[in-house]
C-alpha cells in the first residue's frame, strides 16, 4: 500500500513537472506546479513524514506559490507579451539537457546495491512535530542555527534591494535631476499639461 | 461487529456530517445574516417566503385538505425561513453565461477551489468529546474526523489554499474587476495569514500540543475547566479574531469584493451556480475559521460543571456536541453583528493594520509567552 501510494505520488510530480515547463501561460504553469508540490506532500505521507507534509502544503502551497500567482496576476501578462516562441534549436538542447540528466539519476539508482537495505524501524510517534522537533533542536541545532542566519541575510538583503531610492544614494543621477525651483504651491503637475 | 468495521463506519458516519453539515446551516447562515442585517438597518428582512402550517395540507391526502382552520393554516412558522431556498433555485435557474475573454478551464475550475479545501479542513476540528463509548459496546469513538498528530497545522496547510479558489477565478475570468478583487485578496490573505500563525504559536507554546483535541482537553483541565486560551492568552485571541475577518474577506475587511469599487470582485463574471459554489465556500470558511476560534480559544466542546471530560456516555458526547454547537453559532453570530456595524477599511488601512500593528504585537505576545512560560514550568 505505502509503494503503490509512493508510485502514485511520483507519477503525480513527474506529470504536472512536464506541464509546468511545457505551458506558456504563466498562471497554468504556477497551478501545475503547485500539484507538483502537492504530490511531494503525498510522497512525504506514505513516508509517515506527516509534520514535513503538512508544512509542505502550508509554506509551499499556501504561501509561496499564492505569491508566486499573485506576481503573475500583477505582472497580467497578454498572449503577446510573452515573447516569441524559443526556436526549436533551443528546444532540442533544453530536453536533451533534461535527459542526460534523468538517465545520470536513472543510473545512479540502477546500479545501487540495495540488497542490504533495512528500513528503518518506524514508532508511532515518527514523523509528528515532537519527534521533528527533538531531531532539529539537538542532532542538527548547528545547522538549523545555521540556516536561520542565511534566512536573515536573505531578509536584510530583500530589505536593501527593496529599499525606495533616497537622495544621497543617487546623488548625480538623472533620478535627482527634478525641476530646479519647484514651487511647492502650485497644482500637481501634468494636469495643465494633456489639456488641448 | 468486529473492531475495523465499527471503525470505517464511524470513520464515514463522520465525513458524512462534516460534509453534510456545511452544506445545511449555510442556508440557515445566510437567513440569519439577513435578519441580523434587516435588524440592525432599521427593516424587517426577508418575510414573504414562509413555511406556514398551512404547508402540511398538501401532504394530506385530498379528502382532508382545507380542513384546517384558515387563521392557523396562515400561521407562519418562521417569517421569510424559506428565502434561501428560495435564492438557491433562483441561482439553479439563471442563465449559465461564460465571458468570451474567459480561460475556460480555471474558469470552470475555481469555484471547486474556494469549497473544496475549506470543506476538507473541517475534518481536523474536533466536534466532540474524544472519548465516546459507542452506545456502551465497548468501541471507543474519538468525535473528530481527522486525528492527525499534526492537527492545527494540517488544518491550516488545507485550509489555506481556499485563496486559489478566488486567485484563479479572478484571473480565469478574463476581466479586470474579478483581477484586481483576486490581487486584493491575495495580498490580504498572505498579509493577515501572518498574524494569524503568530497568534496561533502563542497559543501552541500555552497548551503545549498541536493537536486541537488536546487542545480542548488543556482548556478542559486546567483552571477548574475554564482555563480556555482566550482567558489565558488574551491578545492572541483578539489577533486572531480580527485576522479572522480578513481571511474570510468580510467587512470590515471586504476589500477583495468591495462593491462600491469593484462591482463585486473575484466573483463578478460568474453567475448561476457557479456563483453559488462560491458562496458556499465563503461561507464554510467562516464555519471553519469559527470552529477553529471556537476548538483554540473558547474551550471547544467543553464547558465547566455540565460536561465531563474523560466521561464516555452518550449523553454527555451529544452534550459536548451540543455545546460546541452553541460556541460556533456565537462566534458565528459575532461575525455577523460586526460584519453590519462597521464601514469598511482602506485598502493601505489595512496593510498597515495588518503588517505594522497586527504582526509586531503577535510577534511580541509570543517572544513574552514563550519567555513566561519557561521561567514559570
Amino acid at each position: 500500500m505505502p509503494t503503490l501510494l509512493v508510485l502514485l505520488a511520483g507519477a503525480v510530480i513527474v506529470a504536472a513537472g512536464i506541464v509546468t515547463v511545457t505551458r506558456r501561460n504563466p498562471i497554468h504553469a504556477a497551478l501545475s506546479m503547485l500539484v507538483a508540490l502537492g504530490g511531494v506532500a503525498l510522497l512525504m505521507l506514505a513516508l509517515h513524514s506527516t509534520f514535513l507534509a503538512a508544512m509542505q502544503v502550508l509554506l509551499y502551497g499556501g504561501a509561496i506559490m499564492v505569491l508566486f500567482t499573485f506576481v503573475i496576476m500583477l505582472l497580467t501578462l497578454r498572449e503577446d507579451e510573452m515573447g516569441p516562441e524559443p526556436p526549436a534549436r533551443t528546444k532540442t538542447v533544453a530536453g536533451a539537457g533534461a535527459f542526460f540528466v534523468l538517465a545520470i539519476v536513472w543510473w545512479a539508482i540502477a546500479t545501487r546495491d540495495h540488497h542490504d537495505f533495512q528500513a528503518p524501524a518506524l514508532g508511532g510517534a515518527f514523523g509528528s512535530p515532537e519527534h521533528f522537533a527533538r531531531f532539529l533542536y539537538t542532532d542538527y541545532v548547528v545547522s538549523f542555527e545555521l540556516v536561520t542566519v542565511l534566512v536573515m541575510a536573505a531578509v536584510a538583503g530583500v530589505i536593501v534591494l527593496g529599499r525606495r531610492a533616497d537622495r544621497e544614494s543617487l546623488e548625480g543621477t538623472r533620478l535627482t535631476q527634478a525641476p530646479a525651483h519647484k514651487d511647492p504651491h502650485a497644482a500637481p503637475a501634468g494636469r495643465d499639461e494633456v489639456q488641448p | 461487529m468486529n473492531e475495523t468495521l465499527v471503525a470505517v463506519l464511524a470513520v464515514l458516519v463522520k465525513a458524512v456530517i462534516i460534509v453534510g453539515f456545511p452544506l445545511a446551516i449555510v442556508p440557515g447562515l445566510i437567513y440569519l445574516e439577513r435578519k441580523v442585517c434587516s435588524y440592525i438597518q432599521g427593516r424587517i428582512g426577508p418575510n414573504r417566503v414562509n413555511l406556514t402550517i398551512g404547508h402540511i395540507d398538501y401532504l394530506l391526502p385530498p379528502s382532508m385538505r382545507g380542513a384546517l382552520p384558515v387563521g392557523l393554516a396562515r400561521f407562519k412558522l418562521i417569517p421569510g425561513s424559506l428565502q434561501p431556498l428560495a435564492d438557491g433555485i433562483k441561482l439553479a435557474f439563471k442563465e449559465e453565461i461564460v465571458p468570451a475573454q474567459a480561460d475556460k478551464l480555471l474558469y470552470f475550475m475555481a469555484p471547486v477551489l474556494a469549497f473544496v479545501p475549506v470543506a476538507t479542513a473541517l475534518a481536523f476540528i474536533p466536534f466532540g468529546t474524544p472519548t465516546w463509548d459507542a452506545f456502551g459496546s465497548g468501541h471507543v469513538i474519538n468525535l473528530q474526523l481527522a486525528s492527525a498528530n499534526v492537527g492545527v497545522l494540517g488544518l491550516f496547510a488545507i485550509g489555506s489554499l481556499g485563496v486559489y479558489g478566488i486567485a484563479v477565478g479572478g484571473w480565469g475570468s478574463g476581466s479586470k474587476f474579478p483581477l484586481m478583487g483576486a490581487v486584493r485578496s491575495a495580498a490580504q490573505m498572505i498579509s493577515y495569514e501572518i498574524a494569524m500563525a503568530l497568534a496561533l504559536l502563542s497559543a501552541i507554546v500555552t497548551a503545549g500540543t498541536v493537536d486541537l483535541q488536546a487542545f480542548v482537553l488543556h482548556q478542559a483541565t486546567t483552571w477548574g475547566g475554564a482555563g480556555w486560551l482566550m482567558f489565558k492568552q488574551p491578545l492572541a485571541a483578539l489577533i486572531f479574531l480580527v485576522a479572522m475577518f480578513a481571511e474570510n474577506n468580510r467587512l470590515p475587511f471586504d476589500l477583495p469584493e468591495a462593491e462600491p469599487e469593484l462591482v463585486g470582485g473575484y466573483h463578478t463574471e460568474y453567475s448561476g451556480l457557479k456563483f453559488g459554489i462560491f458562496f458556499l465556500g465563503e461561507y464554510t470558511a467562516m464555519i471553519l475559521m469559527s470552529g477553529l476560534f471556537v476548538t483554540m480559544f473558547m474551550g471547544g466542546w467543553s464547558l465547566p460543571l455540565l460536561i465531563d471530560p474523560y466521561a464516555t456516555g452518550g449523553l454527555n458526547a451529544l452534550l459536548s456536541a451540543g455545546v460546541f454547537l452553541a460556541k460556533l453559532f456565537l462566534v458565528l453570530g459575532f461575525q455577523i453583528w460586526i460584519r453590519w456595524t462597521l464601514p469598511r477599511f482602506r485598502y493601505d488601512q489595512l496593510m498597515s493594520l495588518g503588517w505594522k500593528k497586527l504582526v509586531p504585537l503577535a510577534l511580541a505576545n509570543l517572544v513574552v509567552s514563550a519567555i513566561v512560560l519557561t521561567f514559570v514550568s
